[in-house]
């Protein structure tokens, strides 16, 4: 367990310096007060709702819910990798470990994971519900013990997800493209349902009574739950503790008893008999993007967390084609509260926030990992090496947001000024955002992962380069909102920002020609 | 054709290679021996271009690598003691990625590559991802990646570690012949017999200093090597 858990906090057997640890304790303390006032927006007319009606329970029978679902969707895809497929399960294997306690240890790493994860729920809802005054000792004490054992109950219908998705995976042929297509859906469902979770909420104020009779009989555990905290019931509270630990107990005992057999069954593949053809030279540059695309394409995982942007783009992009009236309307309907948006400015700066949750660059030096070796063996200068991940990233990144571009200008430009803008200035943000993502992955490389998604999800350089783009673009909308709107146009203040970005990417680059070199020479390979 | 000359190099307080010369001529097998720690790789990584060293030179055909790091590695061929290659490829895609990278002519990469393939038995098996090769098919794929530049100096750090003994004997036979044609290898091994039978030369390391090295012949003297390294392990205890 403290391996798992130093493989997630600790590098190369160093631990971080205390800069760097106050640096991301502010930057979870920002994302996390973020997402709490979001659950606190969410739940907020819940209470005074559900409480007037009689139906408190309902309120926390909705936060079991909402913890349980964010548990299964936080969790499937981390489950999957560090359950199943960590490279270092061989190596597990061959030491005095039961097979069991390799398990539990990674069991424990996903509830720490799920524990934040109800943290941010947990929090607003019950400063909400104390707020209200319908708080009581015997409820909070329900809560507290209840919220314990939700991360089992979400738990045990991941792990069946990651077994399932891992089986799947290794008897499928295109093992990639559905794993990516599956992916996708899940998320497109998920952001369906929380785009409309407004529509939902109010039909849910609306037919409340209607709905709690229909939500005790489906969501037997979440009722029980509602009503054990809500009325400090502790008949209902051990019924809902049963709902938690039986079926987290059933499936632990499944995944044990198999765990090895699980470990160590690999399917073998066809074999494809080589059949000699000519092979065609490409250049240097052009051969090691091409490396670059290629391991990108292969790894599902790094699809999904670092062009996840270009996916949503694109998704963008299709649903202004058949829906174009209702996105524009809720474009107006945006434009209404935001002091001087414009259509345009609402394009440049959409195209630009979604596109910066691309963050391909920042992890594709670490990516390198063991076969780091390679690169560093090869005939070609290290700008070489790091100019073909920024090619990959802005391979992956620029056309679907010239595509998402392209559309919103003949949505809402009204003259070749706008054309240019909506086109031109979010690329210089993504050109920009590519070049930087390499530098701090240079800067924060992480080399000794055993499972891609440490990279791609956890590492500092992943994060640093998501939170930062987005960051960025919030940072420069709320300065134009608040203080230069009143000193320039919105375009001559786009056309400024788009200048800034082309500035920066030179200095990233000559960073990079310098420090970037120096960096990746001194990396072990 | 490689010259190091009191090459230096320290992590933190201990000096893994410590005031190290030796040099390799063209039509050369050098064997470099030493136990686990020794400084072996950390010296072969350094010719190579891949660990920054603190103090001495290290020439390639008269190229200084850092000076000129990438003439050095264009005349050099590495293969590390584990071979991680890229997994995500198959095996005609990576040895045509290696060629694309030394900038090697169409016909002469499907030529070589279908040539040293075939001496190794690995033909058959190059359409195969990565991933599904056993260690010394990696092996055996990272050796034919090495050749596809026809280098002038062939580093092996414990090259023969997961063939297959008649692979072994393959690459052995492929040493001798590229030191024919005037390259130069220089290798890492823990397999006396081995260094014994194969070089034309060699070095022994200890603490990350040289402490025998010379022809073959001269450095065994009248007995093994074997008894040589075993004898110069307990005097320097």
């Amino acid at each position: 367990m403290r391996g798992v858990l130093a493989s997630l906090f600790v590098r190369g057997g160093h631990r971080p310096s205390r800069a760097r640890t106050i640096v991301f304790a502010l930057l979870f303390a920002y994302v996390g007060t973020a997402l709490m006032l979001l659950f606190g927006v969410l739940f907020q007319p819940m209470i005074d709702a559900f409480s007037g009606m009689g139906l408190t329970w309902l309120y926390f029978a909705l936060y079991a819910s909402m913890v349980f679902a964010l548990g299964v969707v936080g969790t499937v895809f981390i489950a999957s990798a560090q359950i199943f497929g960590p490279r270092d399960n061989e190596l597990l294997l061959a030491l005095p470990i039961r097979p069991g306690h390799i398990l539990i240890s990674r069991i424990l790493v996903l509830l720490t994971v799920e524990a934040v994860v109800t943290l941010l729920v947990l929090v607003p809802v019950t400063v909400i519900w104390l707020r209200a005054g319908l708080g009581s000792v015997a409820g909070m004490l329900m809560l507290v013990a209840g919220t314990a054992l939700l991360p089992l109950l979400a738990l045990s219908v991941s792990l069946l997800l990651a077994w399932l998705l891992s089986v799947v995976g290794q008897r499928v042929r295109f093992k990639n493209l559905v794993t990516l297509v599956v992916s996708v859906a899940f998320l497109i469902g998920y952001l369906y349902i929380y785009s409309n979770i407004q529509r939902y909420l109010n039909d849910l104020i609306a037919r409340g009574e209607e709905f709690a009779s229909a939500f005790s009989r489906a969501m037997p555990p979440f009722y029980s739950f509602g009503v054990a905290v809500a009325e400090g019931n502790p008949a209902q509270f051990a019924v809902f503790a049963l709902w938690a630990v039986l079926p987290f107990g059933l499936v632990f005992l499944l995944l044990s008893s198999r765990y090895l057999r699980i470990l160590t069954t690999r399917r073998g593949s066809r074999r494809v008999r080589y059949q000699a053809r000519e092979l065609r030279r490409s250049g240097r540059l052009l051969a090691l993007t091409r490396k670059e695309l290629a391991y990108f394409w292969s790894r599902p995982a790094v699809v999904l967390n670092s062009s996840i942007g270009s996916v949503f783009l694109l998704l963008g992009a299709v649903l202004l084609l058949v829906n174009r009236d209702n996105v524009l309307g809720s474009v107006e309907t945006f434009m209404a509260v935001v002091p001087g948006a414009t259509f345009p400015g609402i394009a440049v700066a959409a195209v630009a926030a979604v596109g910066s949750a691309n963050n391909l660059s920042s992890s594709l030096v670490s990516l390198e990992g063991r076969s780091l070796w390679i690169a560093r063996s090869l005939p070609v200068g290290p700008m070489t090496v790091i100019q073909a991940k920024i090619n990959a990233h802005l391979t992956v990144s620029a056309l679907p947001a010239l595509i998402a571009s392209v559309l919103l200008g003949a949505a809402v430009a009204e003259g070749p000024k706008d054309w240019a803008a909506i086109v031109l200035i979010p690329q210089t943000f993504l050109v920009m955002l590519a070049f930087a993502g390499a530098a701090v992955n240079l800067v924060l490389p992480r080399l000794d992962w055993i499972s891609e998604v440490q990279v791609v999800k956890q590492s500092a350089s992943a994060m640093a380069a998501l939170f930062g783009g987005m960051g960025i673009v919030a940072g420069l909308a709320l300065l134009y909102a608040f203080l230069v709107r009143d000193l320039m146009a919105l375009d001559a203040y786009l056309w400024l920002c788009g200048a800034v970005f082309v500035a920066a990417t030179i200095a990233v680059y000559a960073f990079l020609r310098r420090g970037g070199v120096e960096r990746f020479e001194g990396l072990a390979a | 054709m490689l010259r190091i000359e009191n090459l230096t190099k320290t992590y933190g307080d201990k000096r893994a290679v410590d005031d190290l010369s030796l040099h390799v001529g063209p039509g050369e097998i050098y064997g470099f021996i030493g136990h686990n720690g020794a400084g072996k790789t950390t010296t072969i990584k350094s010719v190579c271009g891949i660990l920054q060293f603190d103090s001495g030179t290290i020439t390639i055909d008269g190229h200084d690598v850092r000076r000129e790091p990438l003439l050095c590695k264009a005349r050099t061929a590495y293969i590390p003691d584990n071979p991680d290659l890229y997994d995500f490829m198959t095996g005609i895609k990576y040895l045509n990625f290696i060629a694309d990278v030394f900038d090697i002519d169409a016909a002469l990469r499907n030529e070589r590559i279908h040539r040293y393939s075939d001496m190794l038995e690995l033909t058959a098996d190059l359409a195969g991802a990565i991933s599904s090769y056993s260690h010394g098919m990696k092996q055996k794929l990272a050796i034919i990646s090495a050749l596809i530049h026809e280098p002038r100096l062939l580093v092996l750090d414990e090259p023969f570690v997961g063939l297959d003994p008649k692979a072994s004997r393959a690459v052995k036979d492929l040493m001798r012949q590229k030191c024919d044609e005037g390259a130069a290898v220089f290798f890492s091994t823990h397999v006396l017999e081995v260094a014994e039978r194969l070089c034309d030369k060699v070095a022994i390391i200890k603490g990350g200093r040289l402490v025998a090295h010379g022809p073959t012949d001269e450095v065994r003297g009248d007995s093994s090597l074997e008894d040589v390294f075993l004898e110069l392990e307990s005097d320097q205890q």
